[in-house]
């Protein structure tokens, strides 16, 4: 059955692509999910009429629509999952991120920092965790050098910085 | 007070947020231009990400070795790696998780920081200056507040902004505030707490007159002060070297957690507060309790076969910085605190005064600071406290208690307390007789915040209560029973950790502590007074009921009304439901059945 449009949103990305989405499953967007409360609200105490029928639009200005595309896919495939209540976050610091997931945020660089900054923008925190642990994934167990490679970031210590750095690196190899 | 001292650059010289916006109106457009590039070559992909991301990303990294690698990728990085919060996060997962890791922590000392520690740096804290000498960052390099804040905060002087409090406090140190006032007229710009000399603080006093408001009970006359203990760190580092008292989430030994004390620079340090190690056991006895503290009704919980009452006596040890968070005492009981050494800041709130800077739920099951005391402090909500005691009628109180010094915390009431100097300090919680219908209220209306109760002990306890009872069939006995029936059915069914606070488990299974407690004062032969405080809690839950009905409450019924969307029906139907939910039992006797 074709959900009708009372029941979806458009949101526009940045290249002004039209996405129409289910609000049940955009929901998983704590932003998105307040605007279409504050709009239902708004509606709600001024004339019901008014919005009848009419579809809610949300301009999403820094996302562009190949990243909107893996956002809504990813909250489709969740649209079933309930996560665990944000505030007792400590413990899920250590929980693997979910086979789905990781395979689904198998994508080149730039398109997984895109991810992970619409996923803080969004409010997505599910997602956000998951971005920002392939992130440590990549840094855990590398040396310097590869992690510059992978980051992009250019060795610009002075000498004398350098053998700071070395200095450290000797005191904890003494451990 | 004061706000505006300054500070000392972070050693990294890393910059406010703020500042990022002199950056970017410098006329200096060559600097401009150089330091963005030099962000960008530093930072790399991650330099459109926001602090907040990075950090979370950063503490994902759990492993020594590898923050310790990534921090020598680049400066700016180094500095985002030097974040204390992320290395106490991982030595407290390591410490925590293996004994192993425990032993060798212990052995290798504490090194001055959390990052030194846990990676053992030398000691000598000049070779690690030389390092952060050469690793600092050009101006404005790096504007965060998320590094650049805990660093502001643990470099609080307290004494430069609560000078004028200390000031005049110190005037009526161990002074009844009586004496005090005849001789002098002073401006003081808050509300004071009473100072009263202990030998007038009588237990027929402090029932009548003070069960319900806070005081500092002082000593004028015991001007060697033999009244109290007389410990400084020192003296108790003699005595007890190797003791393990509970810090938080750890358990150093004393030696140990004096060298942190001296030497860490944490925003929040970790605090001593001990109850239960064998320390305890030799220290509880080389102090009395005043006169006036000493019925406590709490004893009942704890008494011949009856062991299930909460920890209730610590001692506190805390370096300057060290303090609690606005809280209030658990199980709406009331507290005594004497401080041994040290001096220490207080502020109270009366119970219907929500703190500022401070979030509370509205059944004020939770409370969250979401800052600490030093940035309470610093963000100005302690002048706000200021401002607030010009009220009269809101009570706002502010003391430091001194050597010798013991305060009381009445049921109910707001505090947050801040160690200004190295601290020791003695408290108990305890039910005075004027106290106990605050706590029959908690017990019967707040149940879900009833917390330090144990199923093991209490069962045990509620066992040989129905054992004593064994051929009387009353009402309580009867709820016990079932209490421990439906115990043994759920404990069967889903399993139950017997020797957990029971606060944790709450929604499992509550436990009848308001008819365990009234079964005691009758077995106490206390039966008078259970009548009246009934009778008390009775007028109470009246009175509240009555205000509830007076106060404007918003209501979605109301709100609807107002903006003429319900048909006439619909009203009609969700006033009976309001009118249903509304009702409300002031009843105690034998049918009240509200379990």
């Amino acid at each position: 059955m074709a959900p009708s449009p009372n029941d979806t949103v458009v949101l526009l990305s940045s290249d002004h692509q039209r996405f129409v989405v289910e609000k049940n499953i955009i929901n998983k967007s704590i932003v998105i999910k307040n605007i279409i409360e504050e709009l239902n609200g708004a509606a709600d105490s001024d004339d019901p009429q008014d919005l009848e029928g009419e579809q809610i639009e949300i301009p999403v200005g820094n996302v562009r629509s190949s990243v909107m595309t893996k956002i809504i896919e990813w909250c489709k495939h969740h649209r079933n999952t309930t996560f665990p209540d944000d505030d007792f976050d400590e413990p899920n610091k250590s929980t693997p991120i979910d086979d789905w997931d990781k395979k689904f945020l198998e994508v080149d660089q730039d398109m997984l920092y895109e991810i992970i900054l619409a996923a803080n923008y969004l409010n997505i925190q599910p997602l956000l965790d998951a971005g920002c642990k392939v992130v440590a994934e990549m840094i855990k167990g590398k040396g310097v050098v590869e992690i510059r490679n992978t980051f992009n970031i250019v060795n610009d210590f002075s000498p004398e910085e350098e053998e700071a750095i070395r200095k450290e690196n000797e005191w904890a190899e003494d451990r | 007070i004061n706000l505006s001292s300054s500070i000392k650059p972070h050693p990294l010289n890393v910059k406010p947020s703020g500042n990022k916006f002199f950056l970017e109106i410098s006329p200096d457009q060559r600097y401009k231009q150089k330091i963005t590039e030099k962000r960008k070559k530093q930072l790399g992909y991650l330099v459109s990400f926001p602090d907040d991301l990075i950090f979370k990303i950063l503490s994902y990294v759990n492993s020594p070795k590898d923050l310790l690698t990534l921090s020598h990728v680049s400066k700016i990085i180094y500095c985002y790696c030097s974040n204390e919060e992320l290395w106490k996060n991982i030595y407290l997962k390591y410490y925590n998780s293996d004994e192993s890791f425990q032993q060798k922590f212990e052995k290798n000392g504490w090194k001055g920081s959390w990052r030194s520690s846990l990676l053992n740096f030398p000691s000598d804290t000049h070779k690690r200056d030389q390092i952060t000498k050469f690793l600092k960052c050009e101006y404005n390099l790096l504007c965060s507040d998320t590094i650049f804040r805990p660093y502001q905060c643990s470099q609080i002087n307290y004494h430069l902004i609560f000078e004028k409090v200390i000031a005049i406090e110190s005037l009526f140190q161990n002074k009844s505030s009586s004496d005090v006032n005849r001789k002098t007229t002073i401006d003081i710009p808050y509300n004071q707490v009473s100072r009263i000399s202990e030998n007038e603080m009588t237990l027929e006093n402090f029932a009548n007159n003070w069960t319900n408001y806070p005081f500092i009970l002082v000593n004028p006359n015991d001007t060697d002060r033999k009244r109290w203990p007389q410990w400084e760190m020192t003296d108790l580092l003699k005595r007890f070297p190797n003791e393990r008292f509970r810090q938080e989430s750890v358990k150093w030994p004393l030696d140990f957690y004096s060298d942190y004390y001296r030497k860490n620079e944490d925003e929040s340090p970790l605090y001593l507060f001990d109850c239960n190690s064998d320390a305890m056991k030799t220290i509880t006895k080389e102090y009395e309790v005043p006169d006036c503290f000493k019925y406590d009704l709490f004893q009942l919980f704890n008494k011949d076969d009856i062991k299930c009452r909460p920890d209730y006596r610590w001692i506190i040890i805390g370096c300057k910085r060290t303090g609690s968070t606005f809280h209030k005492d658990p199980n709406s009981t009331s507290a005594w605190n004497t401080v041994i050494s040290g001096c220490k800041l207080w502020v109270m709130l009366p119970p219907n005064v929500i703190p500022p800077g401070v979030s509370v739920s509205e059944d004020q099951s939770e409370v969250t600071s979401p800052i600490s005391l030093a940035e309470w402090v610093l963000s100005g909500f302690f002048n706000d406290i200021l401002g607030m005691s010009n009220v009269k009628e809101n009570n706002c109180l502010v003391c430091i208690t001194f050597p010798g010094e013991c305060i009381y915390v009445p049921a109910g009431w707001w505090h947050c307390v801040i160690n200004l100097k190295d601290s020791i300090a003695l408290t108990q919680n305890f039910i005075p007789k004027k106290g106990l219908v605050n706590v029959f209220d908690f017990f019967k209306n707040k149940k879900k915040q009833i917390s330090g109760f144990h199923f093991k002990d209490v069962n045990r306890s509620i066992k040989s209560v129905i054992k004593k009872n064994k051929n009387q069939n009353n009402r309580r006995i009867e709820i016990f029973r079932d209490y421990l029936k439906k115990f043994q059915e759920i404990k069967e069914k889903y399993g139950i950790d017997e020797t957990e606070d029971c606060g944790e488990q709450y929604g499992i299974i509550p436990i009848p502590l308001l008819e365990l407690f009234e079964e005691l004062l009758i077995q106490d032969n206390n039966s008078k007074l259970l009548n009246e405080t009934k009778e008390e809690l009775r007028q109470l839950e009246k009175e509240r009921y009555n205000e509830g009905n007076l106060k404007v409450k918003s209501s979605k019924l109301w709100d609807e009304l107002i903006h003429g969307r319900i048909e006439n029906k619909e009203i009609q139907e969700k006033d009976n439901d309001n009118q249903v939910s509304n009702g409300f039992t002031f009843n105690f006797d034998e049918s009240d059945d509200d379990e």
